[in-house]
């Protein structure tokens, strides 16, 4: 842990967005309209040297932030309705040259306070021109008409980031239900509004304009502040400053479009190239001891061959147990470095010594511990997997079909006694799948039929059994529908219990699958796992008890004389 | 040998009884839900009104047949099934399915347009002759009702209706809407055979009432309902809603919290962002459908879910925090952010997988319609596919026609009328196999199309048309028909006479639409839209014209960026799609994907988890037979969820307020 570090920072990402930019200079916001704090401005002012003139934007902002805010607009008995109110600064003439947009009238200067700019059918339908006398009632408060704008061409001003300088609703959040629960974060001031939900802009036909410190002082929000630095050239400079600083999306008009500057948080793990000689060392002291206990334990991995367990199994085995024994020691030795920090760092026998003990770098240790540990156990595993199964192959095969049908001989052999009990554990097997779409496969009618199905089933059996035949087989037929069964794969299985080669009164199973319906490649891929579940199930009614068997057994005969 | 005996045939009472209830639930909808605001009747794909009367039928055709000894029961499980599925297709069109906002968006451009709005100027004269009502004083009555109306009868408002005014739109919109309805039947009927007997697709929706059914059929509907663990699982939301809604009516009673805020937990910044509005819903009815489903799809569900809130997080690590102003003009009901415009790159991937997995029975479907092949001896389906295949041809060019004869571009017409049926096609997959009973889009067709073709295609009346339409039937899917046709599809499986069953759905369809406006005007006509709880259809529909505006209206172009996530989309869905395919251990369904930003799964994830959670860990452990043990509980969660909702359903019927189990 003392020789590493792990470090955050901090890197810009430059997006271009845009290829052409709409003014030259630097449009600071919170991305989905988040307010900034209202002393913003005068913060950006103050911090930086090169802007001397922010245009502010403001909103008029109502607590149901779903529907637009109706703002009564009254000249002598005429009221018209409008649905927003946006305040922005005199400096808007120098940053983006909005007062161009004016269709009679003049744009904001310092001195104004109580003036206001309206859409030309606006002022039309209240009965004013932007001749500089004539007041508009607003809250009840007069305000100057001092300029008039096209909405159409408000409308396609659109701001360094794409869009009008408008303010947004959020639509799609009307109408829900709200439970107390969120009612109560509400009130405490949480910000519960889903993260999906889409904001809309009102449109500028509806929307008044007035200076951005009357409408600040009204309630409004602030929203986004652009600047133009004097020098186009200082924009990148100002912007990569401006992105270190604050935690904003920051847009750029540049002379080759509009680029977006964010900010990307990066953490540095250096330092790794002093342990990499003690993490080999402990690598192959782990390797040795973990061989050494693989060799010890051959007759352990024998009896879990014996058993039944696959090398896959007796392999992973290794592997669990050292991790746990990995999971274990980082634990206890992450306990045993804070005691020995706690009593001993401020003694001379630590003199000397610096002890990194930051949370992350903890954290780092304990993954490498356990990678050492995992990377060190894969070669004993492979060779514990190799003592269990020596000489065969460790995975089954699946015979390739002919004409659509595969032919598989479990490795399974029964006394012709055992005949009913087995047929009726894969019976209720099969049954139990019946018309579930769950598990590895489903099932249609489960039929139990008596006979050698083939001319070559009764050759086999007469001339390969030592024993007295009486031609009855026993089959377990039914359609099987194999997940994932958007594949469509069916087939037809059909589980066939015959005298066997190995001797008298020996019964072996033969499994075939026929496929009806799907991909061939996929249904012989997908019926590797199913015989490996049939073959599974084997093992378990070899572990069933007598008194099991023989309610298997009397259950199955209940079946077959149900179907005679 | 197992045979199994061939279920007698469905007996014309069945079909006829779910006609009647439906028409019964249509004309009751408007009344119960928008004007009394009481609990909704319907409500997703597994509406409450018709479980409620479904339950209730059971139990008194298994009393009836216990008391008169009958051998012959007044309704088999089948036969109670098909009444079901008729009365989920009523409720669904009597509400957000089609009326709720049917008459708003055909009154909203005349209605809402002021000065302000421009839309008069801009909208009115595209609007094509009978499109919509044109007469302001009857559109301002529907708004404001007939003078005197709340003294009327009902009779009497039906024949005060201005109905010169609305004939012509309704003629024009019924044509459109029919032939509409019809094309998703003979889809339906095309692909029935593929999904429910070659992939044999899980319906978790139809479990419940296909066990009810059968216990019927069996004579065991005592001892399904009277099943311990079936007794468990209902006594839990039971407890849950009596003290909640007491709590409602009673406040001194103490609640139990179904929502848990879980975002305070989570920073506004870093890669958590996108958990930062994180909510816990806790819906047994819910849990209990995430159990019956596929646990691959459930799994995949909240993993992508919870995946797509993390990449938000993880782009804002990188600095790669996309501008919303990329998305240009967008008609999906919940698109927010361009990172959700994978949705479009992974729809129409999932659309082509689909295509492909049954490319075999398309093939052979084109074949038999060709003449090429014969058509098999024993048929699955409704009727023979030849029809179906030719239906769907034709009224597919009808449809396009129809958009033409309006005045849109021909190849614009091509296209939204197949983005609309691919849309409905995977819509209808997702919420069918993944046993969603409530889902909503990211993306709407024209979406899509703006995005791969730009919104140049939609400039007038085209765009104006796509967007009406669009509304009208292929965006708000919480209550869609397609689905609920393959839920029927599959109750009708092995069911005889074939015929009887599609003309009691085909009649159902039409006789819904048609007491649904009758119901939805007279309401209005008596006391006035305003007086409505319409907010949602009238906020939705108002933005779809406010976009329609824009889109014509304005240069708006699409980010680059959009396109960019489109692929991403697309790359990703086709990498599970090969995983899934090549993987037989791959464990993640893609289906989850497409419902990573769907606003439903916000309230269904945490539901899921815990379904997918139960369900794994009972077939690591129990297998197949604890499955169909534990199953009965979880039924039990879904019988008691909707046995509570349609109780205070009842009781909020004669007081002020009423508590509401399910959500909105």
């Amino acid at each position: 842990m003392s020789f590493t570090t792990i470090k955050s920072s901090q890197k810009q990402v430059r997006l271009p967005f845009q290829a052409e930019a709409p003014y030259k200079g630097l449009l600071l916001k919170k991305m989905n309209w988040d307010s900034l704090p209202p002393q913003a401005a005068d913060i950006l002012v103050t911090s930086m040297t090169a802007i001397n003139k922010p245009a502010p934007r403001v909103w008029l902002e109502g607590t149901n932030v779903t529907r637009p805010t109706r703002i009564p607009l009254r000249k002598g008995n005429t009221e018209i309705e409008i649905q927003g109110l946006v305040g922005l600064s005199p400096n808007e003439a120098y940053v983006t040259r909005l007062d161009t947009l004016l269709t009679s009238g003049r744009w904001f200067n310092d001195k104004d306070r109580r003036v206001i700019i309206l859409e030309e059918q606006m002022a039309t339908r209240l009965g004013v021109t932007a001749s500089g006398d004539q007041t508009i009632s607003l809250w009840g408060a007069p305000f100057t008409v001092i300029g008039t704008f096209k909405a159409d061409d408000y409308e396609k001003a659109l701001d360094l980031d794409g869009e009008p300088l408008t303010p947004v609703i959020f639509p799609d959040e009307a109408g829900k239900e709200i439970s107390e629960e969120e009612q109560d974060a509400l009130e405490s001031g949480d910000d519960i509004r889903s993260f999906q939900s889409r904001y809309q802009h009102i449109p500028a036909s509806q929307t008044a304009i007035i200076p951005a410190k009357t409408l600040l002082a009204a309630g409004g929000h602030l929203k986004n502040i652009a600047v133009k630095p004097a020098s186009a050239a200082e924009i990148g400079t100002l912007a990569t400053q401006l992105s270190d600083r604050f935690s904003l999306a920051l847009f750029t008009g540049e002379d080759d479009g509009v680029w977006l500057y964010n900010i990307s948080d990066t953490m540095n793990y250096s330092g790794v190239p002093n342990i990499i000689i003690p993490l080999l060392i402990s690598i192959l002291i782990v390797l040795n001891t973990m061989i050494s206990s693989v060799y010890e334990r051959k007759g352990e991995i024998g009896v879990y061959t014996s058993v039944g367990l696959a090398p896959s199994h007796v392999s992973f085995l290794f592997v669990a147990e050292a991790m746990a024994l990995a999971v274990i020691s980082v634990v206890l030795g992450y306990l045993v470095a804070q005691v020995s920090a706690a009593l001993f760092s401020t003694t001379s026998l630590w003199e000397g010594i610096t002890v990194n003990y930051s949370s992350m770098a903890g954290v780092a240790a304990m993954v490498l511990v356990m990678s050492v540990v995992l990377i060190s156990v894969l070669y004993p595993s492979k060779v514990a997997a190799r003592i269990a199964i020596p000489d065969v192959n460790r995975t089954f095969k699946l015979p390739h079909p002919i004409d659509n049908t595969i032919h598989v001989t479990l490795p399974f052999l029964m006394k012709f006694q055992e005949k009913e009990s087995i047929g009726g554990f894969l019976y209720n097997y099969l049954y139990g799948h019946q018309d579930i779409s769950h598990g590895l496969f489903s099932t249609g009618e489960v039929e139990v039929v008596f006979n050698c199905s083939t001319v070559d089933d009764i050759v086999t059996s007469t001339t390969d059994s030592e024993g007295q035949q009486d031609f009855n087989c026993l089959h377990l037929r039914s359609n099987v529908w194999l997940a994932p069964f958007d594949f469509g794969i069916m087939q037809t299985i059909d589980i066939q219990f015959r005298p066997a080669n190995e001797g008298e009164n020996f019964l072996e199973i033969i499994v075939s699958l026929h496929r009806l319906s799907g991909e061939s490649t996929v249904w012989q891929r997908i019926n590797t796992a199913f015989l490996h579940e049939v073959r599974k199930q084997l093992l378990v009614w070899r572990s069933l008890d007598d008194a099991t068997h023989e309610q298997l057994k009397i259950d199955f005969q209940n079946v077959i004389a149900e179907n005679d | 040998m197992t045979e199994k005996q061939p279920s007698p045939p469905i007996r014309l009472r069945a079909p006829l009884l779910g006609l009647i209830l439906a028409v019964a639930i249509c004309l009751l909808t408007p009344y119960n839900n928008i004007y009394l605001r009481a609990t909704p009747l319907g409500g997703g794909h597994f509406p409450l009104a018709p479980f409620f009367i479904f339950l209730l039928l059971a139990i008194f055709v298994s009393i009836s047949r216990r008391l008169f000894r009958s051998s012959t029961p007044l309704f088999t499980g089948p036969e109670l099934l098909v009444t079901w599925i008729e009365m989920v297709i009523g409720s669904g069109i009597a509400y957000t399915g089609f009326a709720r906002t049917f008459l708003v968006n055909l009154t909203a451009p005349i209605h809402f347009a002021t000065e302000g709005n421009r839309w008069q100027d801009i909208l009115h004269p595209l609007i094509p002759p009978a499109l919509i009502p044109t007469d302001h004083q009857a559109i301002e009555l529907l708004y404001n009702g007939i003078t005197g109306g709340r003294r009327m009868g009902w009779l009497e408002i039906t024949t005060a209706i201005p109905w010169a005014a609305w004939i012509p739109s309704l003629a024009l919109w019924g044509v459109f809407i029919l032939l509409t309805y019809f094309v998703m039947l003979f889809l339906i009927n095309i692909i029935s055979k593929q999904w429910i007997h070659n992939e044999r697709m899980n319906f978790p929706l139809l479990k419940v009432p296909e066990m009810i059914g059968k216990s019927i059929d069996d004579g065991s509907t005592g001892s399904f309902f009277l099943n311990r663990f079936l007794l468990t699982g209902l006594a839990i939301p039971i407890f849950l809603h009596l003290m909640n809604g007491l709590n409602l009516y009673f406040p001194s009673v103490p609640a139990i919290p179904t929502l848990v805020l879980a975002g305070p937990y989570f920073d506004k910044t870093g890669i958590f962002t996108g958990f930062h509005k994180l909510k816990l819903y806790f819906y047994p009815a819910f849990i209990g459908f995430a159990f019956l489903t596929s646990r691959q799809i459930s799994f995949s569900f909240w993993f992508f879910f919870l995946a797509g809130a993390l990449l938000y997080g993880v782009l804002d690590l990188l600095g790669y925090a996309i501008p919303v102003s990329e998305l240009g003009i967008t008609f999906g009901p919940t698109l927010a952010r361009p990172e959700e415009m994978q949705m479009i790159g992974a729809y129409g991937i999932f659309f082509l997988f689909l295509v492909w997995l049954a490319r075999l029975h398309l093939f052979d479907v084109c074949k038999q319609s060709f003449f090429l092949s014969k058509p098999p001896e024993e048929r699955t389906e409704w009727f023979d596919v030849r029809i179906s295949f030719w239906g769907a041809a034709i009224g597919f060019i009808l449809i396009i026609y129809w958009y033409i004869r309006l005045g849109m571009a021909p190849t614009t017409a091509v296209l939204v009328v197949g983005a609309f049926f691919m849309i409905m096609l995977v819509a209808t997959r997702i919420i069918c196999q993944g046993g969603l009973a409530y889902f909503t889009l990211t993306a709407a067709p024209t979406d899509g199309l703006i995005a791969l073709f730009g919104a140049k295609m939609f400039a007038g009346v085209s765009g104006l048309l796509a967007g009406i339409s669009q509304k009208v039937l292929f965006v708000d899917l919480g209550e869609s028909l397609m689905p609920s046709l393959l839920h029927g599809r599959h109750l009708h499986q092995n069911q005889k006479p074939a015929l009887l069953l599609f003309t009691g759905l085909a009649l159902t369809i039409v006789a819904s639409m048609t007491a649904s406006i009758l119901a939805m005007m007279t309401l209005c006509y008596r006391y006035g839209m305003r007086e409505l709880q319409l907010d949602w259809a009238t906020r939705t529909t108002t933005t779809v014209y406010e976009n329609i505006f824009r889109l014509v209206s304005t240069e708006t172009t699409t980010g680059s960026w959009i396109f960019i996530f489109a692929i991403v989309g697309a790359l990703v869905m086709l990498a599970l799609v090969v995983c899934y395919h090549r993987l037989y251990w791959w464990p993640i369904h893609p289906i989850g994907y497409l419902t990573a930003y769907s606003s439903a799964m916000r309230i269904l994830w945490v539901s899921f988890f815990i379904g997918w959670a139960c369900n794994a860990l009972c077939m690591r452990y129990g297998g197949i037979t604890l499955f169909k043990k534990l199953q009965y509980f979880f039924i039990g969660l879904i019988i008691g969820d909707f046995l509570m909702g349609g109780g205070w359903a009842l009781v909020g019927l004669f007081t002020d307020i009423s508590y509401q189990v399910l959500p909105d």
